[in-house]
């Protein structure tokens, strides 16, 4: 049984699948394009919901959000019964959905759950080079670029691999400028 | 951190004064979409086994920037020609002529990348158009770079434990698993 709609990229009328998975040219039967598809099993799977309308029996255990349906498995966060509609499989683990927001407010430890970065390298960045631009602000902007540099060092800037060369430079340009800075407030004491 | 490796095809959409940029990674376990804009980036998640449909299909987006910059390097062109034949000054032809190098290598650009498409993905609760994928070229080569990853999920097997190593792309078949459907 099939629920998604496909739709044609050049007119978005719904396509006529065949019943079957693999790639292929389709032509929209609406505008008439040739269309490039690749279907997969996971298009004409039962959904999991209905799966779960299993009424309980006698002598089994009960899911722990409904009590009406059978408990199929338990979850591996809290130990609760679930039943099929409960069970959300986790990279392997049965867990509910409690437990999936619960380690959902904990993002730097489940970074798969993680759906938005900051690049605070970049941030940094900008901020070194505004110290170094801005001369006389820099006094202010160096030492907040070094401040986030270090606050932000071990969060996680990116969902892909990346060096910390880039942060490494901005640090070391936001030190520079603090230091000339410092230098010529002590030339400027002194000479009072 | 996971080993991944990224796939072609990149665009960068532009809204007023701000731009994002789209990108696709190939991870062992998901199709990870990034969106970027400035220092914000939002990603999202498409994990192999909940893939249903990639569609991929044509669009005109290629073609009609293809004729807006031929008609603006005819005209400069014209223009040129004109003051040429006016006794114009050689600087103010250079000029002229200096503001035909961008939209010349944009069209060369926009040649190179061939044929423009619109692809988007299906899952059971989603639509999602993959912008990074607006070549048919790209496309082609990142879906067929996709598909085993998909397919080995939906087969059941488990996902590759090794650092992901993008097969080599595989050419997608020209010759359709299935025609166009019966009229009517």
């Amino acid at each position: 049984m099939r629920n998604t709609i496909v739709r044609c990229s050049a007119c978005d009328h719904a396509l006529s699948l065949p019943e079957a998975v693999g790639g292929g040219t389709l032509t929209c039967a609406h505008c008439q394009k040739p269309t490039r598809l690749w279907l997969f099993p996971a298009l004409y799977q039962t959904k999991k919901s209905e799966a779960a309308q299993v009424v309980l029996d006698e002598g089994h255990s009960s899911c722990m959000n409904h009590p009406n349906k059978r408990a199929v498995s338990v979850c591996d966060g809290c130990g609760k019964f679930l039943c099929a509609l409960c069970d959300i499989d986790w990279n392997g683990e049965h867990l509910c959905s409690n437990c999936i927001e619960h380690r959902g407010s904990d993002e730097s430890k489940h970074s798969d759950l993680r759906t938005e970065y900051i690049h605070y390298d970049r941030i940094v960045f900008g901020l070194a080079l505004f110290s170094v631009v801005l001369f006389f602000l820099g006094a202010f902007i160096a030492p907040v670029a070094l401040f986030m540099g270090w606050r932000y060092w071990n969060e996680p800037w990116r969902p892909v691999p990346y060096r910390k060369w880039g942060m490494i430079f901005s640090l070391v340009l936001a030190f520079v400028t603090m230091t000339g800075w410092a230098t010529y407030l002590t030339t400027l004491f002194i000479s009072f | 951190m996971i080993q991944m490796s990224r796939l072609p095809g990149r665009s960068v959409k532009a809204f007023g004064w701000s731009s994002q940029r789209h990108q696709l990674w190939l991870s062992p376990e998901y199709l990870l979409y990034r969106e970027i804009s400035g220092y914000r980036e939002v990603v999202k998640r498409y994990y192999y086994g909940d893939i249903q449909a990639i569609v991929c299909g044509p669009t005109n987006a290629s073609r009609v920037l293809t004729i807006i910059l031929t008609v603006v390097l005819v005209s400069m062109g014209l223009l040129i020609a004109l003051l040429a034949a006016s006794g114009s000054p050689a600087s103010v032809i250079a000029v002229t002529a200096f503001f035909m190098v961008l939209p010349a290598i944009c069209l060369v650009v926009n040649l190179l990348l061939g044929p423009s498409c619109r692809t988007t993905l299906y899952t059971a609760t989603s639509e999602a158009p993959l912008y990074s994928l607006g070549r048919k070229r790209a496309a082609e080569k990142a879906i067929a770079l996709v598909l085993p990853f998909i397919e080995a999920a939906q087969r059941g097997e488990a996902p590759a434990a090794e650092p992901v190593q993008a097969p080599a792309p595989e050419p997608v078949g020209e010759s359709p698993a299935w025609g166009p459907p019966s009229e009517g």
